[in-house]
């Protein structure tokens, strides 16, 4: 079966975003036959993404809040320019209510879900409810304050140990201890709440489950406007620092054969998003315990950073998919048995930051060549002479490697890496080598808790290296003769 | 042709060319040594080869490696230091010029030298 396209009408699609996302959303309308329009700020005229657009057009400022964090000048520029639709790309306003409805309210299509859906699901509080109410398993423990720490004791005791005492107005790890048993709650109740009180001025507590070495598990969502509803399988993220992710892979070396676990996932996000009345791209995040228990996070009513690696493994173009939805063309998807899967993809999120302190570091890209392994796809936005600013978020590049198997794809990637030259910036580069070469990754053995650890910053060597010193440098000699 | 690499803390690594030999016009052969405690370390020969437009290395002539086409970078990146690049000279501020070397202010040209070998000379 193939997928038809439907009878075209060319629409001006503007893309309110920038970097390797507004190259891709590019891309994609250029193949579906829209107009995609880009923009460019004050501090960025010569934006990559450009190349890809058949129109530019000049946002006024260079501050974010000035330009692509701000709903009224993006909608004048849009109305300006005689805009069908606004793509939000990730982040920046892609996940703002209020900015899908005012694109609503002025007659242009917001490619995202439906208003409703991103309020409902962008409030934890409010998501939370209504996964319950949907039957969709959260995470156990009080929604509320817990009193008296004999009140957590009861509720500990209820739920199953070990559990959490959880900061109310808690953040970043601070005002929380785990508790392995009933005198570990009798002892830590009070100093928690103290500790709560000092840093949020709140000290009120929850108790929660605590999920022993948890996976971070997600669900690709996609759903049109007639109410079709479809899942393209899980991917998992559990390599993260500072909860954000660095290494992504579908499907998920945990769940593995288990096709009963996946389906089960993969039927709870679909569950979830239909409840919520979905109309777009979009993916639930889980969190998976070790005996594979799985419990709702959150929802992004987006796309994902991460999504090619869904592509690769189905071969189902999303933005493409996404676009389709919001304009209210056939996806060309007749059922779910459609979607299949095949093969393993990895993805690498290239980082202009330090590969140890994994703190961002900005800085001019001086060199960049890349020599990859056939297949391999690199979504950036990289060329020699970029400046990476503190602006904007620190990936520059997106390294996906595709393999019959994991194991392929694992090998793929390394060979990738090594293939990938990026000159005056320091990156995390050496870092992603590292793990690709660890045990416990290469074997798919690994949690959330996998950098802090396992540590493959501690390992990577810092040694002066000699010889590319001098390569780097007989390059430039040579350059600077004429070879 | 001396290279300065110099990190934020001041360390310093000396770089020196110490031949070049064009063999054709898209291959050419550098000698590099890193000077350690004023002793040579680290002798090696690379070649340079352009092929297709893009620039290949090797210190064997066999097993090549590309790399990025670039000019002179004001700074290099080991792993997680950046070294500030100075080519030919070092500027002043960040140490003294040794035997045989030349210390500048600032990146410049030589235009004239007024004192003659032998000559004392005061500093004003």
């Amino acid at each position: 079966m193939m997928i038809r396209q439907p009878e075209n009408t060319s629409r001006r699609v503007m893309i309110a975003n920038r970097g390797e996302i507004a190259s891709r959303v590019a891309k994609a309308c250029r193949e579906l036959g829209h107009t995609p329009i880009g923009l460019w700020t004050d501090n960025e005229p010569e934006a990559t993404h450009l190349q890809f657009c058949d129109e530019w057009v000049h946002l006024e400022g260079s501050t974010n809040a000035e330009t692509y964090l701000n709903p009224e000048k993006i909608l004048k520029v849009a109305k300006e320019n005689n805009v069908d639709a606004v793509h939000p790309g990730y982040g920046f306003l892609s996940e703002n209510a209020d900015f899908a409805n005012l694109l609503t309210q002025n007659g242009i299509v917001f490619i995202g879900p439906n208003v409703e859906a991103i309020k409902v699901m962008g409030d934890k509080a409010t998501s939370k409810k209504l996964a319950n109410e949907a039957g969709v398993p959260t995470v156990p423990g009080t929604d509320g304050a817990v009193p008296t720490v004999e009140k957590a004791i009861e509720i500990s005791n209820e739920i199953g140990y070990p559990v959490l005492l959880k900061a109310v107005a808690g953040g970043g790890g601070r005002g929380m201890r785990a508790c392995a048993n009933e005198q570990e709650v009798r002892d830590n109740f009070e100093a928690v709440g103290r500790e709560s009180l000092a840093a949020f001025n709140n000290g009120d507590l929850l108790v929660e489950k605590l999920i022993v070495n948890p996976r971070h598990i997600e669900v690709q969502i996609l759903a049109d406007k007639k109410g079709n509803t479809f899942h393209f399988f899980e991917r998992e993220c559990s390599v993260q620092r500072r909860h954000q992710k660095i290494i992504e892979e579908a499907p998920s070396p945990f769940i593995g054969d288990d096709e009963e676990v996946r389906q089960a996932i993969c039927d709870t996000a679909v569950k979830l998003a239909k409840a919520v009345n979905y109309d777009s791209a979009g993916t639930v995040e889980f969190i998976m315990a070790e005996d594979k228990s799985f419990y709702f996070l959150e929802m992004n009513t987006r796309i994902q950073v991460e999504h090619p690696i869904t592509e690769e493994i189905t071969g189902m173009d999303l933005i493409v998919c996404m676009i389709q939805a919001a304009l209210g063309d056939e996806l060309g998807i007749p059922n779910q048995e459609f979607i299949t899967r095949s093969g393993h993809a990895i993805e690498c999120r290239i980082c202009a930051e330090d590969p140890i302190t994994m703190l961002p570091a900005p800085g001019l890209v001086t060199g960049f060549e890349t020599n990859f392994p056939q297949g391999t796809r690199f979504d950036n936005c990289l060329y020699k002479g970029l400046e990476v600013t503190p602006d904007f978020d620190q990936v520059v590049g997106k390294l996906v490697c595709k393999g019959i198997v994991r194991d392929v794809a694992v090998r793929k990637m390394r060979a990738a890496l090594n293939g990938l030259f990026i000159e005056g910036l320091k990156t995390n580069i050496p870092l992603l080598k590292e793990i690709l070469r660890e045990e416990n990754f290469c074997n798919g053995n690994y949690s959330t808790a996998y950098i802090k650890e396992v540590a493959p910053q501690d390992r990577v060597s810092t040694e002066f290296n000699h010889h590319r010193f001098y390569t780097i440098l007989a390059g430039v000699e040579a350059r600077r003769m004429g070879i | 042709m001396r290279t300065y690499l110099i990190d934020d803390e001041s360390n310093e690594i000396i770089v020196d060319l110490t031949r070049t030999k064009i063999h054709d016009y898209n291959l050419v052969e550098f000698d590099y040594q890193t000077i350690e405690d004023n002793k040579q370390t680290n002798k090696e020969t690379i070649w340079v080869k352009k092929v297709s437009g893009q620039y290949f290395v090797s210190t064997d002539q066999k097993k090549w490696a590309k790399i990025p086409r670039q000019d002179l970078p004001s700074r290099m990146i080991n792993v997680n230091t950046t070294y500030n690049i100075f080519r030919g000279y070092k500027p002043s501020g960040l140490g003294g010029a040794d035997e045989g070397e030349l210390l500048t202010k600032m990146p410049g040209k030589i235009v004239k030298i007024i004192a003659e070998v032998g000559q004392e000379v005061k500093k004003r």
